[in-house]
Formats: C-alpha cells, structure tokens, sequence
C-alpha cells in the first residue's frame, strides 16, 4: 500500500491528513499551534501514529503547506512544499470539480479563491486587517464568555441582528460594547457581528471578483454556524461546507505530495512517524554583518543542524525548500 | 562638494557615482537599504506618505551622518505627489538640524535658466567638453547596467545552480563599477552577456513561465523595497520582464528635447480603451504594459504599488476590468514598511501555480 501524508501549519492550528492512493482521506488530526508549530507538528504526527495500525502504513510521500510550511517540511522531511491556496484549491477540487469559488478563512489571514474548469484562475488574501478572521472570533467569543463552539448558534437564534461595524476590528469591537451598552442582547449582537464580517470578507476580499456557484467555505471558520448563515443570506447562494473544513489545506498538501510521488516516482524523505522521539531544536541569532540584524534561526535535529533561514542577503540560508524542490 | 544621491537599485550606487566622480565631487554614497534606513525614514517623515519618500528620506539621513554636504535628488512638477518630495525632504531634513544644500534635477518647465544654473554649480568650472564626457560615461554605465539586470531575469530561470546567474550579475556590475572608459564598459558588457548566454544556453528548452513586472517606478526597481521579487520570481522558474525602467523615464523627463518618444506613445495607446489618460506616476502606463504583455502572450503580470500611491491605485482598480477582458492575471502587491516576507511569498508562490496551472499542455503534472 502506499499513504500520502499532508501537515498544515498554521498560525492557530496545526492539521494532518493522511491518505491512500485513492486519494481517500484515512485519517485526520486536528489540533492548536498555541505558538509551538514544531510541539504541535510532534504532537500531531503522535496522534497520527497512534490512531493507524503502522504496520499497513507505508508513507510514499509528504506535503507541508501553510504559513508554517517551510519550518514544517524541513520537521517532518517533506517531499513538496505548497502554498495553501494551490493546497486548498487541489483538495476542493477532488471533493467537486465544477468549484468556482472558494472561501477560506482561517485563524490569521482568509482567502477567496476562484476557479474554472477546475484551475486557479484568481486568489485574493486579506490585505486590510484580521477582521474577519478566527482570532478576532476567539476573541470576542471570550469577551463574550461564550464558548468559541456555541459562537455560531448564538447568532442563529438572534430574530432581530444588530447593526456592527465591520471594517476593522476597532470599529467592529466598540460598536459592539456600544451595541451592548445600549441593552441589545447577546445573541442579536453576535448575529451581527456575523453580518459584519462577512460584509468585510465581501468587500474587501472577493474585492470586485466574481462569485459564482459551486461556493465552497473551509477553513476553522467555517465550523461557525452564524457565519455560514450570514454568508447564504448575502449570496443568495448555497454554500458548502465540506466535511473536513478544518484539514483542506493538509488533504491539499498529501494529493499533492501523492502526485509528486506519481510523477517522479522519488523516494520520500519523511523522516518516519518515530520523529516525535528525536528532539527538535531551535537556535536564532542576530547577524551583525549590516545595520539590517536579520533574526537568523538555525533548527536542529539531534544536535545535526538541517537547516537555517531568516537572512536577507542569503549568507547564512541553509534552505530546506532547496533541497526539496 | 560632498555629494550623495538615494539609492536606486544599482543605478545611482554605480552610474551616479561616475558622474559625479568625474565632475571633479566626493561623492558619499548612503549605505545600502537596510532596516535602519526604513526606520530612520519611518520615524521622520510623514505618516500617510509612501514608502519612496520615507527610505529616501533614511538616505538621505546616512548620508548626512556619514559627512556628505550636498544631496542630489530629482522633483519639481509630477509624476506624482513625487514632485514635492525633495521640498518635503528637504525642510524635513533642515528642521533635523543638518546643514546641508539640496540641489533637486527639475525637469525645465519654461525656466531653463534655473536647470542651467544648475548644471553650472554641478560642472565645477569644467569645461564643456569634458562635462559632456563625464555625462556619456555614465549614461554609458547607467544603460549597461539596465541591459545586463535584463538579461540576467532571462537567465535565472534557467540556471542549474541556484544563484549563478546572480553571481555573473554581481561580478560584471562591480567591474562596470571600476572602469572608467567606454570602451571598457562595452567589453565588460559583450563579457558578461556571453556568461549569461552560457546559463540560458544549459536549459534553453525549457519553456519558462513569463511575467511582466509593472507598477510604480520605485517600488519596482528598488530590490530593498520590493523585497528582491525580480529575484524570488527568477527561483520560481519565472522569467521577469521589466515594463518599468530608468532609461526611458529618463528621456521622458527630457521629453522636451524630443518630441517624438515611440515607446511610450504605443504603450499610452495601448492603455486607451481602458484609461485614456494620465492619472499621474505610471498610472496610465501600468495599463499599457499589462495590455501589451498580454498581446505578446505573456503569461501574467505583476503589479506594485507603494501603500497610499494614488495613480497606481487608479490602475489597480481598472486592471480587474483589463485582466476580465484579455483573460490575462494580474497579481497586484501592495507594499508598505512590513518586512515579514511570507505574504509575498505565499501570493507570489499561489500566482506561479495560478500560471502553470492555465498552460497544462505546458506543465502537464506539477500544479
């Protein structure tokens, strides 16, 4: 048999997929970064080995993605590594390749992603703030004291929504005390939050792109059942949600380490899923060569150093994607 | 005189310097662009201002520091709010209480006793002749250079090793920056081609994906500023082609010599139908390389836009309707003081595939 792993490292979690050859998911692990990518990768890659009989398993290839793709592929010995919109995009696909639209919001940053006749055509990222995004919705959930799950059904019961700014989250969040000052209640406030950032997610972007059906919504976001509403009642479309929102962007990564294996046939060079034993290690130093003091961080493996980035002039990069690709 | 001029990519550190040298000046360069320039640039200028103004602005302060007494920069009316970037820096500068005296190029509208003035003070008592010569020279240096930066975004895409063919640029660069002849010049040129043609020659099948790089003059020639995307792009197995470079800016300064300027009158016209006319900065001829590339069969372009640019905003905005029409994609970025780099990165990478991704027939399996 031959399984294809994917790990998605973003700035809030960290997700891994495993597939078969068939492109079928096997099985997912979904959890925090809480700012330890390389914690969370081990932690997540244990989870991995823990919930499949190892002796079936025989891992051909690895995909890392993300914004923590780099630091992740150079971990786990990643084969390919892929923006996550390309990553986002190849796994939508697989589910429905008539897609024409994906939105993807996740914990730092959302996406829109455009398609036709099942290839990128457009992308955008949010180039304003992170309104709209997971944070702020942790973030107001806890103000809130409501917990980030119930977030969404909260709105759903609200009849009467509440007009919030939703441009910024300084705006957003003072009208929001001010909303609630007024004596608005809860959930009213919360529906129109939702509202809000969806307005915000709207227009600024899918800023002036063209939004057509089959619409996607992924991303941890994507669990928020209020937001999902508000989006089906801007559109006036159906939106899907697929089953595995939260780990797209790691089926992504692992169908496209699946057909890097396809194509060139290389060995992989995962690392194994004994990496959790071996001990990671991060070093950063400040390079003194210019007035630029670039952050220079060296990660280690046993003491064996493996790779090296965060130079601007490349005199100390020691680039794992170098390698790879 | 101790002069100094802002840096601009490898043209005024090299080309600038030549001239100035020969006309008798000490010439202080401003240290390379680094995070103090930007900070130094930040913390004094105007916060709603460009990113231009504010490194310019970082310059222009190393500078000073490091003794230089006269700044040369250019103004005077348009492209933009550019025009009055030198009088900005200027009273900026002064109100630092740094003594220095300010000569800023101004393109001759009606007072051409004012530039020759000028160009008086610059000469130093040299006479015409060997004025003219100094000036040749470093036009001389100053074209070189542009070709030679070209040239090398053909062949970094097709390099076996990765960071050749910036080496064969480097190297050839520093011994244009040694020379003092034409002649010179012109050897070191035809030399480093041939070391270029020698990259290109290894992989000269491969069929690149091709971009061309618009937006606003700085931001598109400072590597610094644009966080070296001529670079990233050619590791991408992408071949970059400039539509904004300083030659043709600069005879179009000196457009009232000639009045017969082709290349930017088929560019102008090829921004017609979409923006029929200019919006300021290189509004108007972003469009016009965006639709020109896409005519050539190019596969993409690139846009970048310095935060608060107004013309380039303009064009962004028009460029949707552009991209729609000629079923062309156009990847805009826009860049302010950040220097975390991983959202370039991610949009520049996400672009790339978008690209390969729409020639299958090309790139049959990586996406």
């Amino acid at each position: 048999m031959s399984e294809f792993l994917g790990v998605d490292v973003g700035s809030i979690s960290t997700n891994l997929a495993l597939i078969n050859e068939e492109g079928e998911l096997l099985n997912e692990v979904y959890l925090r970064t809480q700012g330890q990518p390389i914690e969370a990768i081990k932690e997540g890659i244990e989870g991995m080995r823990q919930s499949i009989s190892l002796n079936s398993i025989n891992v051909r290839g690895v995909g890392t993605t993300g914004s923590g793709r780099v630091l992740a592929g150079t971990i786990v010995g990643a084969d390919i590594v892929k923006n996550e919109i390309t990553s986002q995009a190849v796994a939508t696909l697989q589910i429905n390749p008539q897609v024409r639209t994906i939105f993807e919001i996740g914990g730092q940053d959302s996406k829109i992603i455009i398609l036709q006749n099942g290839i990128v055509v457009d992308f955008g990222m949010n180039t304003i703030c992170a309104a709209g995004t997971g944070s702020f919705l942790d973030q107001q959930a806890y103000r809130l004291k409501i917990p980030i799950e119930e977030f969404g059904d909260y709105a759903l019961k609200s009849t009467n929504s509440v007009r919030i700014a939703g441009r910024c989250t300084v705006f957003a969040e003072s009208d929001m005390i001010h909303k609630q000052q007024l004596g608005y209640e809860k959930k009213d406030i919360i529906a129109g939050l939702c509202a809000a950032l969806v307005r915000n997610y709207l227009n600024n972007v899918a800023k002036g792109k063209k939004i057509c059906s089959p619409i996607f919504f992924q991303g941890g976001v994507a669990s928020n059942s209020g937001i999902r509403k508000s989006f089906k009642k801007e559109l006036g479309e159906e939106v899907v949600v697929p089953g595995n929102h939260k780990v797209m962007g790691a089926i992504g990564a692992a169908l496209l380490a699946k057909e890097e294996f396809e194509s060139t046939g290389k060995e992989t060079s995962f690392r194994g899923f004994d990496l959790v034993e071996k001990e990671y290690r991060t070093r950063g130093f400040e390079c003194d060569g210019c007035p630029n003091r670039c952050e220079v961080v060296e990660i280690f493996i046993e003491d064996e150093l493996v790779a090296r980035w965060g130079d601007r002039c490349g005199k100390w990069s020691l680039n794992y994607s170098q390698v790879v690709t | 005189m101790k002069v100094t001029l802002p840096n601009l990519g490898n043209l005024t550190s090299i080309a600038g310097k030549a001239l100035f040298s020969n006309l008798g000046h000490e010439v202080i360069l401003p240290p390379p662009n680094t995070k103090r320039t930007l900070d130094l640039g930040v913390r004094y200028a105007p916060e709603y201002c460009c990113l231009p103004l504010k490194i310019v602005l970082g310059n222009f302060i190393e500078a000073l520091e490091k003794g230089a007494d006269t700044i040369i920069t250019v103004g005077g009316w348009g492209p933009c709010r550019f025009g009055y970037y030198s009088e900005i820096q200027r009273m900026i500068l002064k109100s630092l209480g740094y003594k220095f005296e300010m000569i800023s190029m101004e393109a001759p509208r009606g007072n051409l006793i004012r530039m020759l003035n000028y160009i008086n003070r610059l000469r130093d008592k040299r006479s015409l002749p060997s004025f003219i010569k100094a000036l040749k020279l470093a036009w001389a240096k100053f074209g070189t250079i542009e070709e030679l930066e070209k040239e090398a975004l053909k062949a970094r895409p097709r390099e076996n090793i990765k960071g050749e063919t910036s080496q064969v640029l480097k190297a050839g660069l520093s011994l244009i920056d040694n020379t003092n002849t034409i002649e010179e010049i012109e050897k070191i040129k035809q030399k480093t081609l041939c070391d270029f043609n020698e990259i290109i020659k290894t992989n000269k099948t491969k069929d690149v994906i091709k971009v061309k790089l618009v937006g606003e003059f700085y931001v598109a020639l400072e590597p610094f500023v644009n966080h070296n995307i001529e670079e990233k792009l050619g590791y991408l197995g992408v071949e970059v082609e400039r539509g904004v470079s300083a030659r043709p800016w600069i005879t179009s300064l000196l457009k009232f010599l000639r009045k017969d300027n082709i290349q930017e009158e088929i560019i102008e016209k090829a921004a017609k139908p979409y923006l029929a006319q200019s919006v300021g900065g290189e509004g108007q001829s972003t469009i016009g390389h965006i639709v020109l590339a896409s005519e050539k069969g190019m596969d993409g372009a690139i846009q970048v836009i310095p935060f608060t640019c107004m013309p380039e905003v303009v064009a962004e905005t028009i460029n949707k309707k552009v991209s729609e029409d000629l079923d062309f994609p156009v990847l805009t970025l826009i860049y302010d003081e950040q220097t975390g780099e991983e959202g370039l990165v991610t949009r520049l990478d996400a672009f790339v595939d978008l690209l390969k991704m729409k020639k299958p027939e090309r790139h049959p399996i990586k996406r």
